[in-house]
């Protein structure tokens, strides 16, 4: 007994140590400690794409003109959305490849419901033809409703292909690299079947205005969109007990499970979050070319991952987050 | 183990203490009934907000397996070998926190393969040998000696 209450306290006093050291470490900061705290830092790539943003100004003034700002924060709006799905799926330690072609299936569907006019030529050999489309457009076609209607529904369409990918994941225990895999496959084929490979146009004005528009000539709606998904996603990681849920089987799915967290509900959602999120990029990304195109979201996968790993998130679960204030 | 400390011991009771339906996480009463938990179990472990659980030693991670699953208040509490691997003054705190529990009228199922530690701990023993119930003792009839005759009873008759 003497003896291992003396290991506790060598061990309490280790970690007082410990305590004790990183104290005085702060009091007094060294420039080569503040170095090694920026390379150290979750935030070292922001830092680094800062000042690397910073450094490039004087050689090409250009780039912080109002014009090329706006470009660039709309070109990367939509894929903000989507990255906030996919952290949710590599928090557990999976992928979504499936996300390119929700883009997709969700894009030509949505348009297909609130386009106007369809060209009889082209759009004959379809097989929406006649029954879903005609020659004086899809089905919401002038509609007061068209566009949160067509908005929803992508949304949904989205989900439930998520809701699909996360179910097998989750009970059958399939690899998620496979079941999304495949389903990128089908579900990419299939919106090029759906319209034969055309794009859908004619869509209603106040769709452009979602992909172009701005409120006070400043904001642009895309942006309050994607601050507005991205905010979810972080209430959700950080404030609910859900988040915690994720984390935890993102970590250890077997312990969680012992304890109490419902590991397959978790999986599911964090897939149809996914789904969700690739839909309401799609609706963005339709809206900045103002139609529905089936290989909208094609060469994207490597953009989505990539951007969620740069921003800290683990491929192999458990670490990582959602971040808009807490920025050092 | 990655995890800190005060994620681990409250990823059971979590749901008991979130509010509204939304379940937002409390982390004010989180914070304090993990604490608390820390000081009842006399769990000797460095700032449970930053550390991770693996850097404590074994009978402390044992412990806060223990305190994970009190924090949710059980009527019945089962403990499967609860002092495998651990050092000698963390069993016998693992024993006093469960002579507690009993004592404020929880139930407490020991499965053990120490016959000390179930004879010093347990009201009642039930004796089982190749999945079967072999015997039942009460707590005036402990004896090492009639633990394993129950135990190995059957074999014993086969074998004659």
């Amino acid at each position: 007994m003497k003896i291992t209450s003396l290991a506790f306290k060598r061990i309490q006093g280790g970690y007082n140590m410990g305590v004790f050291r990183t104290k005085t470490q702060k009091k007094k900061k060294s420039v080569r400690q503040i170095l090694q705290g920026a390379f150290l830092s979750e935030y070292f790539i922001l830092y680094l794409t800062i000042v690397c943003f910073v450094c490039v100004i004087p050689f090409v003034p250009k780039i912080i003109t109002r014009s090329n700002l706006l470009n660039v924060m709309s070109n990367l709006w939509p894929l903000l959305v989507v990255a906030v799905g996919q952290t949710f799926v590599l928090l557990l330690g999976g992928i979504d490849l499936s996300q390119v072609s929700i883009i997709g299936v969700t894009s030509v569907l949505g348009t297909v419901l609130m386009s106007n006019s369809f060209n009889e030529d082209i759009f004959a050999s379809t097989p929406l033809w006649g029954w879903l489309i005609g020659p004086e457009g899809g089905p919401m076609a002038d509609s007061a409703a068209a566009i949160p209607v067509c908005i929803l529904a992508m949304l949904l369409i989205g989900t439930l292909i998520g809701i699909f990918n996360g179910f097998f994941v989750a009970q059958y225990k399939m690899p998620p690299f496979m079941v999304t895999l495949v389903t990128q496959m089908f579900y990419l084929n299939f919106a090029i079947f759906l319209t034969q490979s055309r794009n859908v146009m004619g869509l209603p004005d106040g769709f452009k205005q979602l992909g172009k528009g701005y409120i006070g000539g400043i904001i642009p709606y895309a942006a309050i969109l994607a601050l507005l998904i991205t905010m979810i996603g972080y209430f959700i990681l950080d404030r609910l007990v859900l988040g915690k849920w994720i984390y935890a089987t993102g970590a250890n799915e077997t312990a969680s499970l012992v304890s109490g967290v419902p590991t397959k509900k978790v999986t599911v959602f964090c897939y149809a979050f996914s789904g969700f999120c690739a839909a309401a990029g799609s609706a963005i990304y339709s809206a900045r070319l103002n139609m529905g195109r089936p290989t909208l979201g094609e060469d994207l996968t490597m953009d989505i991952v990539g951007a969620a790993v740069l921003g800290g998130t683990s491929l192999l679960g458990g670490k990582g987050k959602v971040c808009l204030w807490n920025l050092p | 183990m990655e995890f800190t400390i005060m994620d681990n011991l409250s990823l059971v009771s979590i749901p008991k203490k979130a509010r509204t339906k939304l379940q937002i996480v409390d982390h004010s009463s989180v914070t304090d009934s993990t604490k608390g938990m820390v000081n009842t179990l006399k769990i000797k472990c460095p700032p449970i907000e930053k550390n991770p659980a693996k850097s404590m030693s074994g009978g402390n991670q044992q412990k806060v397996v223990i305190g994970k699953w009190l924090l949710a208040e059980p009527e019945l509490l089962i403990v499967d070998e609860p002092t495998r691997g651990i050092d000698v003054g963390a069993k016998y705190e693992v024993y006093s926190i469960i002579n507690q529990l009993a004592s404020d009228g929880k139930g407490i199922w020991v499965i053990s393969s120490e016959l000390e530690e179930l004879m010093g701990i347990c009201d009642r023993i039930i004796v089982m040998g190749n999945g079967e119930i072999k015997g039942e003792l009460k707590k005036d009839e402990f004896d090492k000696e009639a633990i394993m005759k129950a135990a190995f009873h059957q074999e014993q008759k086969e074998g004659e």
